[in-house]
């Protein structure tokens, strides 16, 4: 048995019952919404790995908090923590809401 | 004895070195106060305390976080002192698993525990000690608890390096390392590397680094044993499988073994990504079995921070609401408390000072000498700079009060679309309003900037923040000339500051600096009630250097000056029109006639101003002379017109950097083309502006 098998994504690996829809770019929903991250493979690397230090993960909750004006930084919180990155980051956190 | 006091940014590192050490270093709440290791005595124990800036994680991104990680690398540390901040356990524990894996013996100090508990989290320190096989002491920095008993605890560790106080874990360091599942082929692959690495210190903790990718483990292992490197690629093609590099991989089995052991949940997202695909399958939400040490939250989390939040980081509201309270930092610094209290000192030392010390030199019998040289010099020149104390400790006091507060990084995410016009990022505006204060810590807290391109130019940009010793200048002109809307007048400087900032940075970023993308990434921490004292000591220790340039440097300027002055080709006592400093004047004031102050006096002001800038009012208060604040008045009247005397503080805004600065730059950008660069670039900027305004206003008839 190979330790390191699997291809699939988390997403792959949800119970049958999650709907077909695609997951949306993280900006896109609205201020105030709490989201799922599904999949952030566009993330650059160095981003995604900070992110990961910091507990976000594909599958953690996150919450929309803010929007800034003209594709300006947004909020978000996970973990009670708040952090700002960018709307260009921040539309390769592809989330469901729920 | 060294120690290296190591954690997340904002966590409380210099509160604690503070605490420990009895000196006082810069705190604030953003990430990145420290940007450059500190160095203090600890004098109970007699050990260094090193204060290093704070990292996430070892995958260093911004030139700062660099600077902890190459010291924990590079330097000899007998004990690290990690500080945990215990409102945010579980991401700070992470840095904390890691540095477990260094020989080195840790101390945890578990700061915060009051806002921990504010926020309904409990935490069962002494199991949590056990689990991580070592001390915990919890603190409050802020308040200094916890000092005593980290002390001894610091000693205890001192005396037996390998143990720990806890009795049930009296074993050496390399036996009490948490015991973290990383999985067979990780621990294999490690336990070969530590075998190639015998003859160096930390073996685990450099071989996972190596393993993460560390560019100077990396480089340090590859000299040793290249062939480790076939190792390492197996291993990352098998990971890769998983959408994860090795260092996330890690990064997930230890928040897994966190989340299991220490949070009481098994079933984690990460415990899902620290697990292999087999293992996947049987995953499922199963009940607590572990009771957690970390009791949940039961209050409504940073109730206070959100809705402030709310406001000031408002989309549309943001921006006004920065502007406005920057407003009313320029109007307690000014019209409502600085220059009534300036005024007030003014009248002390050109009436009782310049009197008493007249009437003691007539007393003992000065030589005439000595008695101009008193009065005329050093009273006048000192004086002069000391007069503009309160404004600039105002104006320190808010912008400590704005770094205390957590707002610092609100105004980076509000700024940042606007400055990413301008090539800059909302990270460089903290540089740029530290820089109100004083350039040279401006232009060094651009560090905590990622990107090299981006911290360059808000080097290079730093500077056209109008700084205290300019405000000095400023105020004294304003003061002079006009009688209304000083504050708006003031104003006026610093905004064409800030827009020639703006401009040059649009400007180099076109042309010199292409731009990458840059990892734009802020904390927002909760508020805190900016704490009294700390207030009070961070803005005297910022305020103070004022005070000592004017002891020092600015004293020995003025002798100089006055010296210069005293002096001519003719010999001693000339006329000051016919003195060597006059001639020095003389050679370039034709190059001010086109900005309507072509006399010696102004030119001599702003040759000496590179010094430092408030060294422009010495030299003013010298050559005319001043003994008071009236006849500086009468004398600047006899040479400017509100006009000329408005471009010749455009010029004093705008050019070449005082000689402090000019070195800062030097330092961090660690290049002579960009300093001189910025010498010269700042000198055609400010004459040119100057110009403009000098011109145009006469063409309207102002002059």
């Amino acid at each position: 048995m190979a330790l390191f098998s699997s291809t699939k994504t988390y997403a792959e690996h949800l119970p049958s019952d999650t709907p077909v829809t695609d997951p949306v770019p993280l900006p896109s929903i609205p201020t105030g919404e709490r989201a799922v991250i599904e999949r952030w493979d566009a993330l650059p690397d160095a981003m995604r790995e900070r992110l990961f230090t910091l507990g976000l993960a594909p599958g953690e909750t996150i919450v929309l908090e803010r929007k800034m004006l003209f594709r300006g930084p947004v909020v978000v919180a996970f973990q009670s923590q708040r952090f700002a990155l960018r709307y260009e980051e921040a539309k390769h956190l592809l989330v469901r809401i729920g | 004895m060294r120690l290296a006091l190591l954690g997340n940014p904002n966590t409380g590192k210099t509160s604690l070195f503070n605490m420990l050490t009895d000196t006082y270093a810069a705190v604030g709440n953003w990430s990145g106060v420290t940007v450059e290791k500190k160095s203090g005595r600890i004098k109970t124990l007699d050990a260094e305390l090193v204060d290093l800036p704070g990292i996430y994680s070892f995958k260093a991104l911004s030139e700062d976080e660099q600077v902890a990680v190459r010291f924990l690398f590079e330097e000899p540390v007998d004990v690290l002192l990690n500080i945990v901040d215990a409102s945010q356990l579980r991401r700070n524990l992470q840095l904390t698993l890691m540095l477990l894996e260094m020989d080195t013996p840790l101390i945890v100090a578990l700061n915060m525990i009051d806002v921990a508990k504010a926020q309904g989290l409990r935490i069962d320190t002494e199991k949590l000690s056990l689990l991580l096989g070592v001390p915990i002491v919890p603190i409050v920095a802020r308040r200094g608890m916890g000092k005593q008993e980290l002390l001894k605890m610091i000693r205890d560790v001192e005396h037996h390096p390998q143990k720990t106080t806890v009795p049930e874990i009296n074993q050496p360091a390399a036996f009490r390392r948490p015991k973290i599942d990383y999985g067979e082929r990780i621990e294999q692959a490690v336990a070969q590397i530590e075998v190639r690495l015998a003859s160096i210190p930390h073996r685990r903790f450099m071989a996972f680094r190596y393993l993460e990718g560390h560019p100077y483990v990396t480089e340090q292992i590859d000299k040793i044993d290249p062939s480790l490197r076939a190792l390492k690629e197996t291993l990352e093609r098998e990971i890769e499988k998983q959408g994860m590099t090795i260092g996330e991989y890690l990064t997930a089995k230890r928040y897994a073994w966190m989340d299991q052991h220490i949070f009481g949940d098994q079933a984690s997202v990460f415990a899902y990504h620290a697990h292999a695909y087999a293992d996947r399958q049987k995953m499922q939400k199963s009940p607590v079995s572990v009771s957690p040490l970390v009791g949940k939250r039961h209050t409504p989390r940073l109730h206070f921070s959100e809705r402030l939040d709310a406001l000031v980081t408002h989309p549309v509201l943001g921006i006004p609401i920065f502007l406005g309270l920057m407003y009313i930092i320029f109007q307690w610094t000014f019209d409502w408390l600085g220059t009534p209290l300036s005024d007030a000192l003014e009248a002390f030392f050109s009436g009782p000072v310049t009197d008493g010390a007249t009437w003691l030199l007539d007393t003992i019998g000065a030589a005439p000498f000595y008695r101009a040289l008193i009065v005329e010099g050093i009273i006048a020149g000192v004086g002069g700079v000391l007069v503009f104390v309160p404004q600039i400790f105002i104006l320190f006091f808010f912008i400590s009060l704005l770094e205390d507060s957590g707002y610092m990084a609100r105004v980076a995410v509000v700024m940042d679309r606007l400055m990413d016009r301008f090539g800059l990022s909302g990270k460089a505006f903290i540089p740029l309003i530290i820089g109100f204060g004083c350039n040279v810590p401006g232009v060094m807290a651009a560090r905590t900037i990622d990107s090299p391109r981006e911290r360059l130019l808000t080097m290079l940009v730093v500077p056209y923040m109008s700084c205290s010793a300019r405000l000095a200048v400023y105020a004294l002109f304003v003061g002079t000339f006009f009688k209304h809307g000083q504050g708006f007048i003031i104003l006026s400087l610093y905004v064409l500051g800030v827009v020639m900032a703006l401009a040059t940075a649009k400007w180099l970023s076109l042309s010199t600096f292409h731009r990458l993308p840059s990892l734009f990434l802020v904390e927002l921490p909760p508020y805190r009630l900016p704490h009294g004292r700390t207030l009070f000591r961070s803005t005297w220790e910022k305020g103070k250097g004022f005070v000592k340039k004017a002891g020092t440097f600015i004293l020995a300027g003025s002798v100089v000056i006055w010296l210069l002055g005293y002096v001519g080709p003719q010999g001693i006592d000339v006329p000051i029109d016919e003195s060597f400093l006059a001639q020095l004047g003389n050679l370039f004031a034709p190059l001010f006639t086109p900005l309507g102050f072509p006399f010696w006096q102004a030119v001599v002001a702003l040759i000496t101003g590179f010094l430092a800038k408030e060294v422009v009012i010495s030299t003013l208060n010298i050559v005319f002379y001043a003994g008071s604040a009236q006849m500086l008045t009468q004398a600047l009247y006899a040479h400017f017109t509100p006009l000329s005397a408005y471009a010749f503080l455009v010029f004093m805004a705008l050019y070449i950097p005082c000689l402090a600065t000019v070195a800062a730059l030097l330092k961090e950008s660690g290049s002579r083309k960009w300093m001189v660069f910025s010498m010269s670039y700042s000198f055609v900027l400010a004459y040119v502006t100057s110009l403009i305004i000098y011109q145009v206003g006469r063409l309207l008839g102002l002059g």
